[in-house]
């Protein structure tokens, strides 16, 4: 058992050196406190934000250079949302000792922290990471809130038992010529469900390693926590789903986190690592067509991105594969969405949002067909969404367990450990019948290789701040007051969007948050007569794009007028014109 | 927040009789009939709680009306709070039940809610007379006192009381605020509420703003010179109408354009809720609104509501759901809202009984549709009073025809209506203002708001009437020797309503119903699909407690039990929204 956690505890060993190094420890792996321990630097300010359903700080912390009054354009970063995605918390730790250690040494990392915000949530269920630190590991994605999941009036009675006490939650099969599933004939141990059509014989019961706890005939079907913070975010919410919780942000964790993007204008950026991913295959405009053109209302909530921003989406997502390596084709195994973070960051706030899984198993040469979805409800729902959105475009979309085909052959290959073999135990609840224990280990999913997982980091926290600079600036680049006669001026401005990324997401523009930006014409003793004293624009394309204002100002008034012009998320910029 | 004490002196002003009844000790309350007096049908004789049903409460009132209630019939009627509005004011909630029978939360139990818009504010009255009715009638009425003994109303007249307030206390037109009062950046310019209504002649009403113009396109009516109609097409005009009363308070050169709110409560609950690029006011995300969640949580802890209302107004409609057209209602679901809503036609003339997005117009994420989809909870919205109240008819083209002017004219004798009278304006110069008052056209005229509210509680109480309620019928005992005895028993729901609606059964929101035996170790369990031919399916697990989906509206269930033992057996039935029952082998 301590030789199969310590691959895990290596990789952290690897990247920080202030953690203990007892595996058995299991205290010396919350990130929660290798988060606090970043607190040291001045650059780092770690604040909690809520509390979980199980009472743990939900910890934010904040990167910025000197003198951030809280006014600048900021990034959101978000990891964690579930236990097996440690990873995405790992990332989101390095970049935030990676900017805390850069400013004043790194000239790009200063110049960007002078100017742009980072917000960090590197641990969204701190309940399920902690929960995935208890013995046997099991792959949980509840926080701790209780939750009666059969509705028999009992709460928490059955969850999942470790059969053959090896430390792990795994999977278990009974042999049943009544069950579903098969035994797939290319991939030893790989389980789906048969196919009689095609001459398959069911021969096994798919189940989550367990015994029926409270004797109702179900196995596991209410186990320990409740709510999935990747699964209880409006967009797309899985209702009744149990795992989902009972509405969207019900969850205190995810509730913070909505409240905090809700109440926080300048973040004009939410990048999620998590299970989620829309760099590999970045979130496209409809095909089909725009809906709600110039002014007309949108009918139903947006499936596709807005025309308008889909090629900045496509642009990034080139950039994020271009960086890492990564191929469209390592979509296989992302989470599809509902009630996710990230596409409700865009398609419900309004801001550029960028996810990358990190890391999922890479695809073998040799394509393939064929199936598994256990009974059990939420293990078939994860391994539903871990078929996630495959391309239809590729051969695997035919075949149901393309994800774990493609993951156990990785693993037979690359890793063999995280792959226990089924072998038999003795079950009280199948006393005369054929009961073996195995299948995928618990929180390996997403965890890639440690030869190169140090690099993989890297590449992902260096892309993390690629993209922090592509923020909107906004610059006032030419500014004149042009004389009519008569003490009247003819005042004009060209105001242009030197970053990359538009001032606000063209759904922004359509939600009205956040803000846009905001022109005042500011007089000190003239009459303005021409013009309006306060603009608000539309999204402003990047690199440069500008857009001119002109106003007409009578009278000499102190011989001067400014203009301003900015928002929170795009920054600000202030002219003073004199009028001669 | 506006302190307790000033709430109190602002409703002195307006509602004289709430003042005189915050005033007066509990004991003057009980009132005397005056000798010789025959009391009217549908009316306590002597209530215990005296209130005027003819006028509109503020938060502080409400409240002290539900202690009122509570103390003077302390077994049928508890006042607490569900949470706190965004100024803190209590979500007022009254329990009406008879407390002497049975554990409240454990019966099925009607929500009643109003005022969700702030400007909607007679749902509270009429919530809060259910409240007074059913308390001072069950002794009078046996009919009341059996839905007591086995129905619980959680009532909660108002659940936007920071806007009830600021209608009530504040000038306003008819239609304002329909918001909460957490503040919002309407115009987007990073100021908040920073340009409201401006009550220009300081009369306590936003009305119209108009200003003599030969370029208007405007002319006075000639039918009633308080009304302004449009110029023909070729003929010039009088008169220029510039909006509500107010001016550009942040000199953007707009007007009224960021007043306080504003947001719609109604379009932030969690089912189908939608941004703002599809629903407007539908707020930041779903239950961001303290007083949404607070409802939620409510419902959520309260798995025995079965039936639900939330009062709105005007229109005089019955309205189901769905509010969106991409969704549905059950089809069995709808069977018995169809049942219950034409019923209300009869009870509510004038009112018609419509669905949503159909009848109506498209709403995303509204309290009705969560109530039902979410919950699984048969839930109807009264949108209260109707212009075919004015002279009980339905004008052919009311619109234009103007009738409530007319009733203004004959039946209010113009108090309705704010004459035309001059003021200046800072931006407009000399203009007039205008028109409709708040208490018109919405809230109902003082002399007809008790018939109202007489109405849709009768509606309701049919709807809680007809929610479901289990009995086990009869249980009967055989014996089969070996000391084995066969248990039968019969559950019956003589209700309209299943104990679980479709959608709840779909979608595994409440548990199943379950059937209980006692008094034998009990060898096997059965559900008797077919009673007249004896077929029974075994349930293998738990066989002591038998589970069905539901028991259907006017439903029968059969079950049997082999049970070690000769009895007495006592079998008991559980249902989430049906109630529990026990009956014993005789």
């Amino acid at each position: 058992m301590a030789i199969r956690t310590l691959d895990r505890t290596l990789f952290a060993l690897a990247l920080f050196a202030f953690m203990a190094s007892d595996p058995a420890d299991a205290t010396a792996q919350d990130p929660s406190d290798r988060l606090r321990a970043l607190n040291r630097s001045d650059r780092v300010d770690v604040t909690s934000i809520g509390r979980s359903a199980g009472g743990a700080d939900l910890l934010l912390a904040t990167v910025a250079g000197p003198g951030d009054g809280g006014g600048r354009p900021a990034v959101l970063v978000l990891a964690g949302e579930q236990a097996a995605h440690a990873i995405g918390t790992d990332v989101a730790l390095a970049a935030i000792e990676r900017l805390s250690d850069g400013y004043g040494s790194d000239p790009e990392i200063t110049s960007l922290l002078d100017g742009v915000t980072v917000h960090f949530i590197p641990l969204l269920s701190p309940d399920a990471e902690r929960s995935s630190r208890q013995r046997p590991v099991h792959e949980t994605r509840r926080n701790d809130q209780p939750r009666d999941d059969d509705r028999d009036g009992l709460v928490d009675e059955d969850g999942p038992d470790d059969l053959n006490g090896d430390g792990w939650i795994t999977m278990m099969r009974i042999e049943d010529a009544t069950g579903e599933y098969t035994e797939d004939e290319d991939e030893p141990g790989l389980m789906r469900i048969a196919d009689p059509a095609r001459g398959d014989s069911p021969s096994w019961r798919l189940l989550v390693e367990g015994r029926d706890d409270d004797g109702d005939g179900r196995f596991n079907e209410d186990p320990k926590g409740g709510v999935d913070i990747g699964a209880n975010f409006p967009r797309r919410y899985p209702w009744f789903e149990s795992v989902a919780g009972d509405y969207p942000l019900s969850a205190p964790e995810a509730r913070a986190v909505a409240q905090l993007l809700a109440d926080r204008d300048e973040i004009g950026m939410v990048v999620v690592f998590g299970t989620r991913d829309n760099l590999l295959s970045p979130w496209k405009s409809n095909p089909a067509g725009e809906p709600g053109s110039e002014g007309e209302r949108v009918r139903e909530p947006l499936k596709f991105a807005l025309a308008g921003d889909a090629p900045w989406y496509a642009e990034i997502a080139r950039r994020y594969r271009e960086r890492t390596g990564r191929s469209e084709s390592d979509t296989l195994g992302v989470r599809p969405e509902g009630g996710d973070p990230l596409s409700w960051a865009y398609f419900q706030m309004g801001r550029w949002a960028f996810g990358s899984s990190v890391w999922t198993p890479p695809a073998a040469e040799r394509p393939d067909s064929t199936t598994a979805i256990p009974e059990d409800r939420e293990a078939a729902s994860d391994s539903a969404s871990r078929s996630g959105s495959g391309d239809s475009r590729t051969s695997e979309a035919s075949d149901p367990v393309a994800a774990e085909r493609r993951r156990l052959r990785w693993i037979r290959a690359n890793r063999p450990e995280d792959f226990l073999d089924w072998e038999p135990v003795d079950h009280p609840d199948f006393e005369d019948r054929r009961v073996e224990v195995g299948g995928f280990r618990p929180l390996t999913g997403w965890t890639p290789p440690a030869t190169i997982r140090d690099s993989i980091v890297r590449k992902e926290v260096e892309f993390l701040i690629d993209i922090a600079m592509l923020l909107p600036r906004i610059e006032i680049v030419e500014s004149k007051a042009e004389s009519l006669g008569d003490d009247t001026w003819r005042v004009s401005v060209r105001i242009a969007n030197t970053g990359y990324l538009p001032t606000r997401t063209r759904l922004a523009d359509r939600l009205g948050r956040p803000r846009s930006v905001r022109v005042d014409l500011e007089t000190n003793g003239q009459e303005l007569a021409g013009g309006r004293a306060v603009r608000l624009l539309e999204a402003l394309p990047g690199s440069g794009s500008a857009e001119e204002l002109t106003w007409i100002v009578v009278g000499k008034g102190n011989g001067r007028v400014a203009v301003s012009a900015g928002s929170a998320s795009a920054g600000r910029d202030r002219k003073e014109i004199q009028l001669r | 927040m506006t302190s307790h004490l000033n709430v109190s002196a602002a409703a002195v002003n307006f509602i004289i009789g709430a003042s005189l009844l915050a005033l007066l000790p509990t004991a003057a309350w009980a009132q005397q009939s005056p000798p010789g007096a025959m009391a009217g049908l549908g009316a306590p004789p002597d209530p215990q709680v005296a209130v005027s049903w003819d006028r509109y409460f503020d938060h502080e009132t409400l409240g002290e009306i539900g202690r009122r209630l509570e103390e003077a019939w302390p077994d049928r009627c508890r006042s607490s709070s569900i949470g706190r509005s965004v100024e803190g004011r209590d979500l007022w909630l009254l329990t009406v039940t008879d407390f002497q029978a049975g554990e409240a939360d454990a019966k099925p139990a009607m929500w009643i809610d109003g005022n969700i818009h702030a400007n909607e504010v007679q749902g509270s009255e009429i919530a809060l007379y259910t409240a007074w009715y059913l308390c001072e009638m069950a002794d009078r009425v046996d009919w009341i006192a059996e839905l007591l003994r086995d129905r619980t109303f959680y009532i909660v007249p108002s659940i936007n009381p920071d806007g009830r307030d600021n209608f009530l206390l504040e000038p306003n037109t008819p239609h304002s605020p329909r918001s909460g009062l957490a503040p919002r950046d309407d115009d987007g310019d990073g100021l908040f509420d920073e340009d409201d209504f401006d009550d220009l002649n300081g009369d306590g009403h936003i009305t119209m703003m108009r200003r003599r113009s030969s370029n208007g396109r405007w002319i006075t009516s000639p039918e009633d010179p308080r009304i302004m109609v449009r110029a023909h097409a070729d003929q010039p005009g009088e008169w220029e109408l510039l909006g509500n009363e107010g001016f550009d308070n942040d000199g953007d050169g707009r007007v009224n354009e960021d007043r306080r709110g504003y947001y719609d409560p109604n379009r932030n609950w969690p089912w189908r809720w939608a941004p703002a690029y599809v629903q407007s006011g539908s707020d930041a995300f779903p239950t961001s609104l303290p007083e949404t969640r607070a409802v939620v949580e409510f419902v959520l802890a309260h798995p025995n509501i079965a039936a639900a209302q939330t009062y709105h107004n005007t229109g005089g409609m019955i309205l189901r759901g769905p509010g969106t057209e991409s969704d549905s209602v059950q089809a069995a679901d709808l069977r018995v809202m169809d049942e219950i809503g034409e019923r209300g036609e009869m009870i509510l003339p004038g009112y018609r009984y419509i669905s949503i997005w159909e009848d109506l117009y498209t709403t995303w994420g509204n309290e009705l549709d969560w109530f039902y989809a979410g919950r699984g909870i048969i839930t109807f919205s009264n949108e209260l009073w109707t212009s075919f109240n004015y002279f009980r008819e339905s004008p052919e083209n009311e619109r234009w025809d103007r009738a409530d002017y007319r009733f203004d004219r004959y039946l209010l004798f113009g108090e309705a209506i704010v004459p035309w009278t001059p003021v200046d304006h800072p931006q407009y110069g000399r203009i007039e203002v205008g028109g409709v008052k708040r208490q018109y056209t919405r809230a109902i005229p003082g002399f007809l708001l008790r018939e109202e509210a007489h109405r849709n509680m009768a509606f309701t109480l049919y709807q809680a009437g007809q929610m479901p309620l289990v009995r086990v019928d009869s249980v009967e005992v055989r014996s089969l020797g070996s000391g084995v005895s066969e248990v039968r028993a019969l559950i019956s729901n003589r209700k309209l309503a299943p104990t679980r609606t479709e959608q709840d059964v779909v979608h595994g929101i409440s548990p199943p119903d379950r059937i209980r035996i006692e008094g034998g170790r009990v060898i096997a369990g059965f559900r008797i699909e077919n009673p007249l031919q004896g077929i029974a399916e075994e349930q293998e697990h738990r066989p002591e407690r038998i589970e069905v989906e539901r028991i259907d509206g006017m439903g029968t269930v059969a079950v049997k039990w082999l049970v070690r033992g000769s009895g007495p057996f006592t079998v008991t039935v559980e249902s989430a929204k049906g109630g529990k029952h026990s009956l014993r082998s005789p």
